[in-house]
């Protein structure tokens, strides 16, 4: 039997799976439970509404995700504070930040197209140059470039410190995002929830969405956090094999040499 | 129920964000196990 679960044609269940842990698992499955109780109440279960119709359903993974990127960008951008206070500073911080940018941008894309979908239904265009619109639109596009200015060369520190700083300047914008509604009265409806515009099992959807998706958001940052740590230690293991290789070259240089 | 009216934007929506969130999930599955294989077990800290 033990030869069995150590078979050298299978993986190790640590290689198969490198980044989970039994909390890991058990987040997961608590997401995809609550994934699965989405689409039934949120296709199925939940009904049409008075004005929106059917458009109502995709509000709930419209808010759901729009409330995610938000969560996102602001751990990110907490992370990239405790990164650059001294007495907390470490990478796994910048590792932390950069995987919850990575999530914050899928869930406002999510965001973007689902609403230009809701848009087409409710307003009879997919797109709107208003108050809401532009500024979530900016505010994905900057969190690219974050995920772009990660990219560039240079050692883990830094990194850590350009996107750190970048990160703390993005974090601004999601306040911009949010009170757009009550600020600039644009075409884009005000805020759902706090207007009491839902109730019973519609109201019990959407926390259903933000539930699944909150733990959705949790576990991915988890294994995408685990991700970018071995490929840190990958890339310090390329940059050890080159300093030992430089050090190999200068030695039998030096040996040849009269 | 949904409504024939809206039923491809409605559905539409959904597959987007769930096909996306697959996507993703399986790139992050896949980084992993290809990176695992390069650093041993003692250097992952939650393992």
């Amino acid at each position: 039997m033990t030869g069995f679960m150590t078979s050298t044609t299978s993986p190790a269940p640590s290689d198969r799976a490198p980044t989970s842990t039994t909390f890991s698992r058990a987040l997961g499955i608590a997401a995809l439970v609550g994934i699965g109780w989405l689409i039934v109440f949120g296709l199925f279960l939940s009904p049409n509404d008075r004005v929106q119709k059917t458009g109502v359903r995709i509000l709930y993974i419209h808010v759901p995700s729009a409330w995610l990127a938000y969560l996102a960008f602001g751990v990110t951008g907490l992370s990239s504070v405790a990164y650059l206070w001294k007495r907390t500073r470490s990478l796994t911080w910048d590792r932390i930040a950069g995987a919850s940018a990575e999530v914050g941008v899928l869930f406002m894309g999510i965001t973007l197209v689902s609403g230009s979908l809701w848009g087409r239904i409710s307003w009879g265009t997919y797109w709107t140059w208003d108050a809401r619109l532009t500024t979530t639109a900016f505010l994905f596009v900057t969190y690219i470039g974050y995920l772009a200015v990660r990219g560039l060369g240079g050692t883990h520190q830094q990194r850590a410190k350009r996107s750190a700083v970048l990160a703390i300047l993005a974090m601004l914008e999601v306040p911009l995002v949010h009170f757009s509604v009550t600020w600039w009265r644009p075409l884009h409806q005000n805020e759902t929830v706090e207007n009491g515009k839902l109730s019973g099992l519609m109201l019990f959807t959407l926390f259903v969405g933000i539930i699944a998706f909150t733990l959705l958001y949790v576990w991915l940052v988890l294994h995408r956090q685990r991700v970018l740590t071995l490929l840190d230690q990958v890339d310090d293991q390329g940059l050890d094999v080159a300093i030992v290789e430089r050090r190999n070259e200068v030695v039998n240089a030096q040996e040849v040499s009269p | 129920m949904i409504g024939m009216l809206y039923a491809p934007y409605v559905i539409g929506s959904y597959v987007v964000t769930f096909v996306g969130i697959g996507l993703y999930t399986l790139r992050i599955l896949a980084q992993a196990r290809k990176a695992a294989g390069q650093v041993p077990l003692q250097d992952r800290p939650w393992s």
